[in-house]
Protein backbone atom coordinates (compact mmCIF):
# COMPACT_ATOMS: atom_id res chain seq x y z
CA UNK A 1 0.00 0.00 0.00
CA UNK A 2 2.91 2.53 0.97
CA UNK A 3 4.35 1.32 -2.39
CA UNK A 4 1.67 1.77 -4.27
CA UNK A 5 1.68 5.82 -2.82
CA UNK A 6 4.70 6.36 -3.41
CA UNK A 7 4.70 5.14 -7.17
CA UNK A 8 1.33 7.61 -7.36
CA UNK A 9 3.61 10.59 -5.80
CA UNK A 10 6.27 10.35 -7.68
CA UNK A 11 3.95 10.00 -11.11
CA UNK A 12 2.37 12.92 -9.82
CA UNK A 13 5.16 15.01 -9.42
CA UNK A 14 6.84 13.32 -12.73
CA UNK A 15 3.66 14.55 -14.48
CA UNK A 16 3.99 18.05 -13.69
CA UNK A 17 6.96 18.52 -15.93
CA UNK A 18 4.30 18.34 -18.65
CA UNK A 19 2.70 21.37 -17.59
CA UNK A 20 5.17 23.59 -18.44
CA UNK A 21 3.81 26.40 -20.98
CA UNK A 22 4.90 29.32 -22.27
CA UNK A 23 4.31 32.07 -24.85
CA UNK A 24 5.91 35.35 -26.01
CA UNK A 25 3.42 38.34 -25.36
CA UNK A 26 3.56 40.57 -27.92
CA UNK A 27 6.75 41.42 -30.39
CA UNK A 28 9.93 39.89 -29.97
CA UNK A 29 12.96 41.47 -31.55
CA UNK A 30 16.77 40.17 -32.00
CA UNK A 31 19.05 40.36 -29.16
CA UNK A 32 21.44 43.08 -30.60
CA UNK A 33 18.45 45.58 -30.54
CA UNK A 34 17.97 44.83 -26.57
CA UNK A 35 19.74 48.36 -25.60
CA UNK A 36 18.95 50.09 -28.76
CA UNK A 37 15.62 52.15 -26.50
CA UNK A 38 16.51 51.01 -23.04
CA UNK A 39 18.15 52.58 -20.35
CA UNK A 40 20.85 51.82 -18.23
CA UNK A 41 20.40 48.63 -16.26
CA UNK A 42 17.27 46.56 -16.43
CA UNK A 43 15.74 42.99 -15.50
CA UNK A 44 16.32 41.27 -18.45
CA UNK A 45 17.11 37.79 -17.95
CA UNK A 46 20.18 36.88 -20.17
CA UNK A 47 20.94 33.33 -20.40
CA UNK A 48 24.23 32.11 -19.56
CA UNK A 49 24.14 28.59 -19.61
CA UNK A 50 26.32 27.99 -16.24
CA UNK A 51 27.02 29.44 -13.32
CA UNK A 52 24.11 30.36 -10.47
CA UNK A 53 21.27 31.48 -12.34
CA UNK A 54 20.48 32.11 -15.81
CA UNK A 55 18.65 29.81 -18.73
CA UNK A 56 20.18 27.02 -20.35
CA UNK A 57 18.03 26.22 -23.52
CA UNK A 58 18.53 24.42 -27.28
CA UNK A 59 19.67 26.35 -30.16
CA UNK A 60 16.73 26.73 -32.11
CA UNK A 61 16.12 27.34 -35.50
CA UNK A 62 14.11 30.32 -36.46
CA UNK A 63 16.20 32.08 -33.83
CA UNK A 64 19.00 30.90 -36.80
CA UNK A 65 16.89 31.81 -39.32
CA UNK A 66 18.05 34.92 -41.81
CA UNK A 67 16.12 38.01 -40.60
CA UNK A 68 12.65 38.26 -41.56
CA UNK A 69 11.13 41.29 -43.65
CA UNK A 70 7.65 41.09 -41.10
CA UNK A 71 9.92 40.50 -37.78
CA UNK A 72 11.22 37.57 -36.15
CA UNK A 73 8.30 34.48 -35.16
CA UNK A 74 7.70 34.41 -31.47
CA UNK A 75 5.89 31.66 -31.22
CA UNK A 76 5.79 28.28 -32.75
CA UNK A 77 2.54 27.73 -34.77
CA UNK A 78 2.47 23.79 -34.75
CA UNK A 79 1.73 22.39 -38.55
CA UNK A 80 0.23 19.23 -37.53
CA UNK A 81 2.34 16.15 -36.99
CA UNK A 82 4.39 16.10 -39.90
CA UNK A 83 5.43 19.35 -38.97
CA UNK A 84 6.36 18.40 -35.57
CA UNK A 85 8.14 15.89 -36.75
CA UNK A 86 10.56 17.99 -38.85
CA UNK A 87 10.62 20.15 -35.60
CA UNK A 88 12.06 17.45 -33.56
CA UNK A 89 14.30 16.23 -36.00
CA UNK A 90 15.71 19.62 -36.29
CA UNK A 91 15.83 19.90 -32.41
CA UNK A 92 17.78 16.22 -32.18
CA UNK A 93 20.12 17.86 -35.03
CA UNK A 94 20.61 21.38 -33.06
CA UNK A 95 21.85 19.45 -30.14
CA UNK A 96 24.48 17.42 -32.20
CA UNK A 97 25.54 20.96 -33.86
CA UNK A 98 25.54 22.99 -30.78
CA UNK A 99 28.45 20.11 -29.20
CA UNK A 100 30.89 21.32 -32.23
CA UNK A 101 33.49 23.69 -30.57
CA UNK A 102 35.06 24.94 -34.12
CA UNK A 103 32.44 28.03 -34.64
CA UNK A 104 32.58 27.25 -38.62
CA UNK A 105 32.11 24.18 -38.28
CA UNK A 106 29.18 24.61 -35.96
CA UNK A 107 27.59 27.50 -37.96
CA UNK A 108 27.62 25.22 -41.21
CA UNK A 109 26.13 22.56 -39.38
CA UNK A 110 23.27 24.76 -38.27
CA UNK A 111 22.83 25.59 -41.36
CA UNK A 112 22.64 22.32 -42.80
CA UNK A 113 20.31 21.43 -40.37
CA UNK A 114 18.03 24.46 -41.14
CA UNK A 115 18.16 23.68 -44.77
CA UNK A 116 16.90 20.20 -43.63
CA UNK A 117 14.28 21.46 -41.76
CA UNK A 118 12.95 23.62 -44.87
CA UNK A 119 12.83 20.49 -46.87
CA UNK A 120 10.91 18.54 -44.65
CA UNK A 121 8.08 21.21 -43.93
CA UNK A 122 7.91 21.77 -47.49
CA UNK A 123 7.51 17.83 -47.93
CA UNK A 124 4.87 18.09 -45.28
CA UNK A 125 3.15 20.80 -47.29
CA UNK A 126 3.31 18.90 -50.47
CA UNK A 127 2.00 15.60 -48.45
CA UNK A 128 -0.76 17.92 -47.27
CA UNK A 129 -2.08 19.41 -50.06
CA UNK A 130 -1.34 15.95 -52.37
CA UNK A 131 -3.90 14.42 -49.62
CA UNK A 132 -6.29 17.44 -50.02
CA UNK A 133 -6.48 16.85 -53.45
CA UNK A 134 -7.17 13.21 -52.93
CA UNK A 135 -10.04 13.87 -50.37
CA UNK A 136 -11.62 15.81 -52.67
CA UNK A 137 -11.39 13.37 -55.63
CA UNK A 138 -12.77 10.61 -53.47
CA UNK A 139 -15.99 13.11 -52.39
CA UNK A 140 -16.11 14.44 -56.19
CA UNK A 141 -16.55 10.74 -57.53
CA UNK A 142 -18.95 9.34 -54.55
CA UNK A 143 -21.42 12.99 -54.46
CA UNK A 144 -20.74 15.32 -57.77
CA UNK A 145 -23.05 16.06 -59.94
CA UNK A 146 -23.43 12.56 -62.99
CA UNK A 147 -21.44 14.73 -65.38
CA UNK A 148 -18.19 14.99 -63.01
CA UNK A 149 -18.01 11.31 -62.72
CA UNK A 150 -18.85 10.69 -66.37
CA UNK A 151 -16.50 9.63 -69.41
CA UNK A 152 -13.45 7.82 -69.98
CA UNK A 153 -11.26 11.00 -68.21
CA UNK A 154 -13.60 12.10 -65.87
CA UNK A 155 -14.04 16.16 -64.71
CA UNK A 156 -13.41 14.72 -61.01
CA UNK A 157 -10.03 13.00 -62.61
CA UNK A 158 -8.74 16.43 -64.74
CA UNK A 159 -9.45 18.61 -61.35
CA UNK A 160 -7.51 16.37 -59.70
CA UNK A 161 -4.67 16.32 -61.48
CA UNK A 162 -4.92 20.48 -61.52
CA UNK A 163 -4.90 19.93 -57.91
CA UNK A 164 -2.00 18.07 -57.82
CA UNK A 165 -0.02 20.67 -59.76
CA UNK A 166 -1.08 23.77 -58.14
CA UNK A 167 -3.56 25.36 -60.54
CA UNK A 168 -6.38 27.23 -59.19
CA UNK A 169 -9.65 25.13 -59.97
CA UNK A 170 -11.38 25.60 -63.21
CA UNK A 171 -14.79 27.18 -63.11
CA UNK A 172 -16.55 23.61 -63.62
CA UNK A 173 -14.20 22.02 -61.34
CA UNK A 174 -15.97 24.25 -58.57
CA UNK A 175 -19.45 23.07 -59.04
CA UNK A 176 -17.50 19.18 -58.84
CA UNK A 177 -16.79 20.11 -55.52
CA UNK A 178 -13.20 21.26 -55.71
CA UNK B 1 3.68 26.03 1.44
CA UNK B 2 5.86 28.62 0.54
CA UNK B 3 4.92 31.58 -2.05
CA UNK B 4 7.50 33.65 -3.48
CA UNK B 5 6.64 36.66 -5.57
CA UNK B 6 9.54 38.51 -7.30
CA UNK B 7 9.60 41.68 -9.22
CA UNK B 8 11.85 42.19 -12.06
CA UNK B 9 12.84 45.77 -12.94
CA UNK B 10 12.16 46.26 -16.22
CA UNK B 11 14.03 47.94 -19.36
CA UNK B 12 12.35 51.07 -21.28
CA UNK B 13 11.71 48.66 -23.95
CA UNK B 14 10.04 45.32 -21.76
CA UNK B 15 8.84 46.58 -19.03
CA UNK B 16 8.18 45.07 -15.37
CA UNK B 17 8.13 41.59 -14.99
CA UNK B 18 7.12 39.10 -12.20
CA UNK B 19 7.90 36.12 -11.39
CA UNK B 20 5.42 33.95 -8.64
CA UNK B 21 6.75 30.51 -7.50
CA UNK B 22 4.33 28.37 -4.97
CA UNK B 23 6.86 25.62 -3.41
CA UNK B 24 5.15 22.69 -1.37
CA UNK B 25 8.25 21.60 1.26
CA UNK B 26 8.66 18.81 3.25
CA UNK B 27 11.78 18.78 5.66
CA UNK B 28 13.42 17.98 8.69
CA UNK B 29 14.43 20.56 11.87
CA UNK B 30 17.25 20.20 14.14
CA UNK B 31 18.16 22.66 16.63
CA UNK B 32 19.96 25.16 14.67
CA UNK B 33 19.31 23.36 11.55
CA UNK B 34 16.37 22.75 8.92
CA UNK B 35 16.64 21.81 5.71
CA UNK B 36 13.25 21.11 2.96
CA UNK B 37 12.84 19.97 -0.70
CA UNK B 38 9.65 19.69 -2.42
CA UNK B 39 7.72 20.58 -6.09
CA UNK B 40 7.24 24.34 -7.28
CA UNK B 41 4.88 25.90 -9.48
CA UNK B 42 6.14 29.34 -11.27
CA UNK B 43 3.88 31.68 -12.87
CA UNK B 44 5.51 34.08 -14.58
CA UNK B 45 5.22 37.35 -17.07
CA UNK B 46 8.69 38.71 -17.54
CA UNK B 47 11.14 40.07 -20.08
CA UNK B 48 14.04 37.43 -21.34
CA UNK B 49 16.65 37.08 -23.60
CA UNK B 50 17.18 33.68 -25.75
CA UNK B 51 20.52 32.80 -28.15
CA UNK B 52 19.00 35.25 -30.34
CA UNK B 53 16.15 37.11 -29.56
CA UNK B 54 13.85 39.10 -26.97
CA UNK B 55 10.81 39.25 -25.21
CA UNK B 56 8.44 39.06 -23.21
CA UNK B 57 7.64 35.59 -22.12
CA UNK B 58 4.13 34.33 -20.20
CA UNK B 59 4.44 31.15 -18.78
CA UNK B 60 3.64 28.33 -15.90
CA UNK B 61 6.50 26.61 -14.90
CA UNK B 62 6.84 23.35 -12.41
CA UNK B 63 10.19 22.35 -11.02
CA UNK B 64 11.74 21.54 -7.86
CA UNK B 65 12.66 23.48 -4.70
CA UNK B 66 15.29 22.99 -1.74
CA UNK B 67 16.29 25.20 1.36
CA UNK B 68 18.60 25.20 3.89
CA UNK B 69 18.68 27.70 7.34
CA UNK B 70 21.54 27.28 9.41
CA UNK B 71 21.62 29.50 12.71
CA UNK B 72 24.40 30.54 14.29
CA UNK B 73 23.64 33.21 16.45
CA UNK B 74 20.52 32.32 18.24
CA UNK B 75 17.83 34.27 16.12
CA UNK B 76 20.61 34.59 13.00
CA UNK B 77 21.82 32.41 10.34
CA UNK B 78 21.96 32.00 6.81
CA UNK B 79 19.81 31.06 4.35
CA UNK B 80 20.26 28.70 1.02
CA UNK B 81 17.64 27.73 -1.98
CA UNK B 82 17.74 26.61 -4.82
CA UNK B 83 15.11 26.01 -7.53
CA UNK B 84 15.08 24.68 -11.09
CA UNK B 85 11.88 24.79 -13.35
CA UNK B 86 11.33 23.62 -16.32
CA UNK B 87 10.81 26.17 -18.68
CA UNK B 88 9.13 25.13 -22.14
CA UNK B 89 5.73 25.83 -24.68
CA UNK B 90 5.54 27.77 -27.46
CA UNK B 91 7.39 31.10 -26.98
CA UNK B 92 10.66 30.76 -29.26
CA UNK B 93 12.44 33.41 -26.99
CA UNK B 94 12.92 30.72 -24.10
CA UNK B 95 12.19 27.76 -26.83
CA UNK B 96 12.78 25.05 -23.99
CA UNK B 97 15.37 24.05 -21.40
CA UNK B 98 15.54 24.85 -17.59
CA UNK B 99 15.83 28.00 -15.24
CA UNK B 100 18.00 27.54 -12.13
CA UNK B 101 17.82 30.05 -8.97
CA UNK B 102 19.90 29.69 -6.53
CA UNK B 103 19.46 32.64 -3.40
CA UNK B 104 21.40 32.89 -0.29
CA UNK B 105 21.15 35.95 2.48
CA UNK B 106 20.76 36.05 6.25
CA UNK B 107 17.71 34.46 7.97
CA UNK B 108 16.40 35.33 11.08
CA UNK B 109 14.02 33.36 13.43
CA UNK B 110 11.45 35.29 16.17
CA UNK B 111 12.20 32.54 18.70
CA UNK B 112 15.21 30.33 19.01
CA UNK B 113 14.36 26.08 19.39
Amino acid sequence: MKMTRRVWGIAAVASLHFMACNYTDGECFPREELYETAGAGGGVIVPTGVGVGGYGSVPFEPQSAPPDPDGPVCNIISGGPCDDECQAEYDRASIQCAKIEDAAQRKACQDTAHANYRDCQEKCELEGSNQKCIRKYMKCQQYAPFWCRSGKITVCAQCHDRCRSGDPPSSECVQCGF
Amino acid sequence: MDELCSVLPGTGRLGVGVYNQTSVAFGYAWKDVDVRIGPSLSLYSMPACGAKLCGRVVGLAPGGHAQANVYFAGPVGVSVSANVDWVGGRSLVLPGGFAAMIVAGPVFRWRSM
